[in-house]
């Protein structure tokens, strides 16, 4: 979203431009075939408007629907986490066995997500943590936010979420291959005097 | 900046979906034959049927938008610090992609260097993209002090898993006098 956000009002921005310079221009009457003396609704245009009857009013809602449907769209977009849709609870079904009835057993994702959380929490080096489960059961996105206390040695941090990581595979089933780790080093523990 | 943006983003996007329901409406009413509602035309129509194109209010107004335009384009192309940067992965059997926090690594530096004897008032400045990670250190030492600073940098980097290798400069600053 960040892109496009930036494509977004970079063309934006563009327009604007040229819409100063040639408002600009044509109100120094530098424009060619443009009289500084012309109104800003032209009486030629309104009497244009009139012609098309209520037709174009119509025509104007229907242009002004478009316009809202884009901006909701576009609130939309923001509003989405990075991550998308969180991922459906994971429904575990029964091998067929003949000594066994059939059954399925359901497992919340955000079940999972607070246990990834808490096993990760337990490092003495981390402050808070963060976890978003994205994708489905057979494509899985992990997406962690580690705040860690001050001086923590990331190196030894990494292998204590790798060895995290594989009990969250070997307890849930998921085999995620799209994982990623973002730390914020924070000092706020230390006193800082200036 | 990406965080002003998203904000503009959905402030753009309020004021498309508030004109877009407004224009629904009143098209719809005109079209029907109805008074305007909920904004008379006249407030608007009026003053644009008599305003011409060399009015000083048509001049000052493009200018503004175009200067606005002009602040607009700068802000987006100019290129922005990365909000966070990659560290060294791992040695896990699973591939993690890791990240840090731009600002949280600046404060952590800043702070490091603060603690040595003789350095106060470290400001670091981290720019890069992805693996490649540029520093600036300035703390406020007296000249010979430039060297542990480079130590203490290069242990903290080390400590963080930061990528190898990182160009650092330490730009002392004159210590403030004592009165």
């Amino acid at each position: 979203m960040d892109r496009l956000n930036r494509a977004l009002f970079t063309v934006l921005a563009v327009l604007l431009v040229a819409a100063g310079v040639a408002g600009t221009l044509a109100s120094l009457g530098r424009l060619p075939r443009v009289d500084p003396a012309t109104h800003l609704l032209p009486h030629a245009l309104r009497d244009r408007w009139h012609d098309w009857g209520p037709a174009a009013w119509l025509v104007l809602a229907g242009a002004g629907l478009v316009v809202a449907v884009l901006g909701f769209l576009l609130v939309r977009g923001q509003l989405v986490p990075r991550l998308g849709r969180p991922m459906p609870d994971l429904v575990l079904t029964d091998p067929e066995r003949a000594d066994t009835p059939p059954g399925r057993t359901r497992v919340r994702s955000t079940a999972l997500v607070h246990g990834f959380e808490r096993d990760l929490a337990r490092h003495p080096k981390v402050r808070r943590v963060s976890v978003g489960l994205g994708g489905d059961a057979a494509d899985p996105l992990v997406h962690a936010r580690l705040e860690l206390f001050s001086g923590a040695d990331v190196t030894h941090l990494q292998s204590y979420v790798a060895e995290s990581l594989s009990r969250f595979v070997t307890t849930t089933g998921l085999d995620p291959a799209d994982v990623r780790v973002v730390l914020a080093l924070t000092d706020r523990d230390h006193h800082r005097v200036r | 900046m990406r965080v002003v943006n998203r904000l503009a983003g959905v402030l753009l996007g309020l004021v498309l979906l508030a004109g877009g329901l407004l224009v629904v409406v009143e098209g719809v009413l005109a079209a029907t034959g109805r008074r305007p509602w909920p904004v008379d035309f006249a407030t608007w129509y009026g003053p644009l049927t008599r305003t011409e194109l060399r009015a000083p209010v048509v001049l000052a107004c493009s200018i503004a938008v175009g200067v606005l335009g002009l602040l607009l384009f700068v802000t987006q192309v100019r290129r922005w610090a990365p909000p966070r940067l990659a560290v060294r992965h791992g040695t896990g059997a699973r591939p993690v992609s890791w990240w840090v926090y731009r600002r949280s690594v600046e404060r952590e530096l800043s702070s490091a260097v603060d603690a040595l004897p003789g350095v106060s008032e470290t400001r670091c400045r981290l720019r890069g993209r992805g693996d490649r990670w540029r520093l600036t250190v300035s703390p406020r030492g007296r000249s010979d002090t430039g060297e542990p600073v480079h130590r203490a940098v290069t242990a903290q980097l080390e400590r963080m898993a930061a990528p190898v290798p990182v160009r650092v400069r330490v730009a002392l600053r004159r210590p403030r006098r004592v009165a």
